[in-house]
């Protein structure tokens, strides 16, 4: 399987990705915010060693990425991918990141804990994802000694991950629950469940996109099979809202927007990126609901994250807004071309 | 993003108001956001409210010796109360009784229950190795009188025994 922005994976109309992620720290040695960078040099050495001691298969494809040797817009990227997080783009001195050649494992060293085991693949495969990572967690036990305790589980540096040390998430693209206010009552509901849905690029503020994850909080008491089950059962249960709005929503009306989209899209000169965003989620949503046939499924998400500031000037150097905006249509543009 | 109102703190928290059609927004650190009332969002983020749980129980508890530190990463109580942030993971031993009542209100429950490490088995065998070490300790502080000693050697060879009966 490859990147999650690149493919079209299970359930990918409403799943585009999903992420695990699991928080190891290891025993006696103070957590990265106090440690100096050269001595969390030295522990980031130590976890890459680890991995490479055993015959996983991981190995060969893994790279080592020490972060304070690269540039901004590398990092500003990997946040784009969501590949790491952008606390650990803004500051990176000390920190290192291990990532795969098909940009699913990405292993942060010296975040908020000394190892972030990371998989994000494209759509929902909650199942799949887990055991790579528990994989990855099992052969780093083999060689390092984690800090944990029998009655807290592994220990963290916030303790609202104590426990697994597991965030599960999937990332979801909502617009007809969205549109039909309808995100906030499954909110509430979630809660319940020890699960949260915050929108995504922006915590706390409406999401862009319509793009929302869904994702245990709680971490404690709770095993790591029972916490991904609860996240399943929410995530089909949404799915078949999202369906069922839908299609209460079709109408000429909407039909008429998803077409505007896909002709300013096909025929802008100048895109910024929230435009853009907004475009390509309705854009998505015309593919999904079948009024759209001649446009790769695809495209919407590989698009959004293409057109990305940071990752539009990694593959075409660097430039300012105006550039940007007019760099970015023109991604689009052809990249649809190339699609009919 | 600083916090527009402490201008030290990450911010965390972003308020939008709209009051007779005047949108108003504001970006707070989760310290600022609590003492300007907004510490009781039914949907704000949890990590945010980590700081003032744990500086309630600082509060709380009179009897904490605030000048206790921890003896692995040099933290005391306060340093993670501020911060949010536990230093270590010895700090959990060091510091268990004031970071329980927020662990169980953040998580419910106060027991682990899922995966543990591959080599824990190695580890237990070499806590029974101390164990055998200690009570010898014991047994000879325990004879020269020296109860000081003898108190903490008891107390470290419980916790150990206790940690070795959860493990079953």
């Amino acid at each position: 399987m490859g990147s999650w922005y690149k493919e079209f994976g299970e359930q990918g109309d409403i799943v585009v990705s999903t992420r695990i992620r699991i928080a190891r720290n290891l025993s006696g040695i103070p957590f990265p915010s106090r440690l100096d960078p050269e001595r969390l040099k030295e522990v980031n050495r130590k976890v890459f060693e680890a991995i490479n001691k055993g015959n996983s298969g991981f190995s060969s494809t893994l790279k080592f990425i020490q972060m304070d040797e690269i540039s901004d817009i590398e990092a500003e990227s990997l946040v784009e991918r969501h590949l790491i997080s952008p606390g650990f783009a803004y500051n990176r001195k000390g920190r290192a990141l291990i990532l795969s050649s098909d940009e699913t494992i990405s292993i942060m060293l010296g975040e908020e804990d000394h190892i972030r085991i990371q998989l994000i693949m494209p759509g929902f495969c909650l199942d799949e994802a887990y055991d790579i990572a528990n994989k990855i967690d099992d052969l780093l036990s083999e060689t390092l000694d984690f800090a944990y305790d029998e009655q807290l589980g592994y220990l963290t540096e916030c303790p609202t991950n104590l426990g697994t040390g597991l965030r599960a998430s999937v990332m979801l693209h909502l617009p007809a629950l969205e549109a039909s206010m309808m995100v906030s009552q499954i909110s509430t509901s979630v809660g319940k469940l020890g699960l949260t849905i915050r929108g995504m690029y922006g915590e706390g503020s409406k999401s862009k996109a319509s793009l929302y994850q869904l994702s245990n909080q709680v971490t404690l008491g709770i095993p790591e099979k029972a916490a991904i089950e609860n996240l399943k059962v929410v995530v089909k249960q949404t799915m078949a809202e999202e369906r069922n709005q839908r299609e209460k929503i079709s109408s000429p009306l909407l039909e008429d927007s998803i077409y505007r989209s896909l002709g300013i899209l096909r025929y802008a000169r100048i895109l910024n990126s929230e435009e853009m965003m907004t475009l390509l989620s309705r854009l998505k949503l015309g593919i999904s609901m079948g009024i759209i046939d001649d446009v790769d499924k695809t495209l919407p998400i590989l698009l959004m994250v293409q057109g990305q500031p940071a990752t539009l000037q990694l593959n075409n150097g660097s430039m300012d807004t105006d550039q940007r905006d007019r760099l970015r249509a023109k991604l689009v543009r052809e990249k649809l071309a190339q699609s009919k | 993003m600083l916090c527009e109102k402490c201008g030290k703190n990450q911010a965390t928290t972003h308020i939008h108001k709209v009051i007779n059609g005047v949108a108003w927004d504001m970006n707070l650190c989760s310290y600022c956001a609590y003492q300007s009332g907004y510490g009781d969002f039914g949907n704000l983020d949890i990590t945010n409210m980590l700081g003032f749980l744990l500086n309630e129980n600082l509060n709380a508890a009179p009897r904490v010796n605030r000048q206790e530190r921890c003896s692995c990463c040099n933290s005391t109580f306060a340093d993670i109360a501020q911060s949010g942030m536990v230093g270590c993971s010895y700090c959990y031993k060091v510091f268990y009784n004031q970071l329980l009542p927020s662990i169980q209100r953040i998580h419910g429950k106060v027991r682990h229950e899922g995966k543990r490490p591959k080599n824990l088995k190695v580890r237990i065998k070499e806590n029974k190795n101390d164990l055998e070490e200690l009570r010898k300790q014991l047994e000879t502080a325990v004879k020269q009188e020296d109860y000081e000693t003898a108190a903490k050697l008891r107390d470290k060879i419980r916790e150990i025994e206790g940690r070795g009966n959860n493990n079953g």
